[in-house]
C-alpha cells in the first residue's frame, strides 16, 4: 500500500511538474520567410520592427530569415537610401544574418541598377521570381510571414 | 473545439492580419471548421474594407494597430495551437519530400530561361490570395504569374496557379470593374492547363444583399463557396501560400 501511494505521489509530482517546463518556452529553430509586396515606408520600417521581435523572441542563433522583396516592396531598399532609419533597420537586421532578396522581375520592370538604387544590394541578392522564390521556400519549410 | 470559440477581438486581429504565424495558421483551422465562424470572418474583412474605403483619404493615425495586436497576441489557444503548428509543418515537409539545398545563385537579372528551381523542389502549386484591388500589386503579381506559366510550359515542368479572389480582391475578376478582363481571359485560357482564378460566392452573395449588386463574373472565372475555406484546405495540402 505504501509503495502504491509512493508511486502515486510521484506521479502526482510528475503532472505538476509538467505544466511547468512547459512554461520555459523553447522555439526550436525557424525558417522564416517574410514577403514584401508594399512601398510604404513606415509599414515597411514597422515590418523590419516585426523581424527584430521575431528574432529577439527566439535568437538570432535560432533562426535563419529571409526577406523576398517584389513590386512596391522594392521601395524599401531604394528609400533605405535616404532613410536614415531604415538604413539602420536594415544594416542591423543582416548583422543577424537576415538576407534580404528582390525580385528580377521587378528590377528590370522598373528599370532600377542594383548597385546604385538599392541600398546594399549586389547581383547575388536576385531571385528571378519573388513569387517562384516564395513558393520555393516554402517547400524547403519556410513559414510564410506578410507583415 | 465549439467551446473554445475564439473571441471577437482575436477574430478582429486575424482579420487585421496581426497574428504571427503560428497563431494564424490555429485561428484558419479553427474557422475551417466552423461554418458560421467562416461567415463572420468574411463579414468582418468586409467590414473592414468598408472602413478603409471610408477612410481612404484620411491619413493613418501612427501605430493604433501595433497595441492593440500586442494585447490580442499573449496565448491564444496557446499549447493546441502549437500543436497544430506542429502537425501542419511536419505533414507539409514530409508530404512534399523536398531536398534541402538553395538554387544555384549563378542568374544575373531576368531569368526565366534559367531552370525553375527543378521541378522535385520546386513548390508546383502555388495559390496567391487576393484580397486586395490596389492595381500595381494585381500588375505585379499578372506579370508574375505570366512568366512563371511561360516559363513552365517552356521547361516542360507541371505548374498550377490557383488565383483566390475575395472581398475587395472579387474585383479583379468582376465583368464590370476588372482593371484588366482582356489580360485575366487571355492568360487563363492559354495557360488553361494550369492557372484558374476562382472567386468566393459569399462575397458575391454579400454584394447582393448589402449592396443590391448582381455579381457578373469574367467567364473565366469559377465559383467557390468561400474563399477562406480553400485558402485553408489548399494550404493544407500542401500547397503555397502567397498573399498578394
Amino acid at each position: 500500500m505504501k509503495k502504491i501511494m509512493l508511486s502515486l505521489a510521484a506521479l502526482a509530482a510528475l503532472m505538476l511538474a509538467l505544466p511547468g517546463t512547459a512554461l520555459a518556452v523553447d522555439y526550436g529553430t525557424q525558417k522564416v520567410v517574410y514577403h514584401i509586396n508594399g512601398g510604404d515606408p513606415q509599414q515597411n520600417q514597422a515590418a523590419l520592427r516585426n523581424i527584430q521581435n521575431h528574432i529577439n523572441a527566439v535568437g538570432a542563433d535560432n533562426m535563419d530569415i529571409k526577406v523576398v522583396m517584389h513590386g512596391a516592396g522594392l521601395n524599401l531598399l531604394i528609400n533605405a537610401k535616404e532613410n536614415e532609419n531604415l538604413r539602420g533597420a536594415v544594416d542591423s537586421l543582416k548583422l543577424q544574418n537576415v538576407e534580404f532578396q528582390v525580385c528580377a522581375n521587378t528590377v528590370r520592370g522598373r528599370n532600377l541598377d542594383i548597385s546604385k538604387d538599392l541600398y546594399d544590394a549586389t547581383e547575388k541578392d536576385v531571385i528571378p521570381s519573388g513569387v517562384a522564390h516564395l513558393s520555393y521556400l516554402q517547400a524547403q519549410g519556410y513559414t510564410y510571414v506578410k507583415p | 473545439m465549439k467551446t473554445d470559440r475564439p473571441s471577437e477581438e482575436v477574430l478582429n486581429a486575424f482579420v487585421d492580419g496581426e497574428f504571427c504565424p503560428e497563431e494564424r495558421l490555429a485561428c484558419l483551422r479553427h474557422i475551417a471548421s466552423d461554418d458560421s465562424l467562416s461567415r463572420e470572418v468574411c463579414d468582418l474583412s468586409q467590414i473592414k474594407e468598408m472602413v478603409n474605403l471610408a477612410y481612404e483619404k484620411v491619413p493613418h493615425p501612427p501605430r493604433s494597430s501595433s497595441r492593440r495586436a500586442r494585447t490580442v497576441r499573449g496565448g491564444w489557444l496557446g499549447p493546441a495551437a502549437a500543436a497544430v503548428v506542429v502537425m501542419l509543418t511536419t505533414a507539409g515537409v514530409v508530404g512534399l519530400g523536398i531536398g534541402t539545398k538553395e538554387p544555384a545563385r549563378q542568374f544575373t537579372t531576368a531569368d526565366m530561361t534559367q531552370p525553375l528551381y527543378g521541378s522535385e523542389r520546386f513548390a508546383n502549386r502555388i495559390l496567391l490570395h487576393v484580397n486586395t484591388r490596389d492595381e500595381e500589386r494585381l500588375t505585379n503579381m499578372l506579370d508574375e504569374v505570366e512568366s512563371l506559366m511561360a516559363a513552365s510550359r517552356q521547361q516542360g515542368v507541371a505548374l498550377q496557379i490557383l488565383v483566390v479572389t475575395h472581398g475587395e480582391g472579387l474585383a479583379l475578376v468582376r465583368e464590370d470593374v476588372s482593371p484588366f478582363p482582356e489580360r485575366i481571359t487571355a492568360l487563363s485560357e492559354r495557360y488553361a492547363e494550369g492557372l484558374k482564378f476562382v472567386a468566393c460566392l459569399n462575397t458575391i452573395e454579400r454584394l447582393r444583399r448589402e449592396e443590391h449588386l448582381h455579381v457578373r463574373l469574367l467567364p473565366v472565372a469559377e465559383v467557390v463557396n468561400s474563399g477562406v475555406a480553400e485558402v485553408i484546405r489548399r494550404q493544407s495540402q500542401g500547397w503555397a501560400y502567397i498573399q498578394v
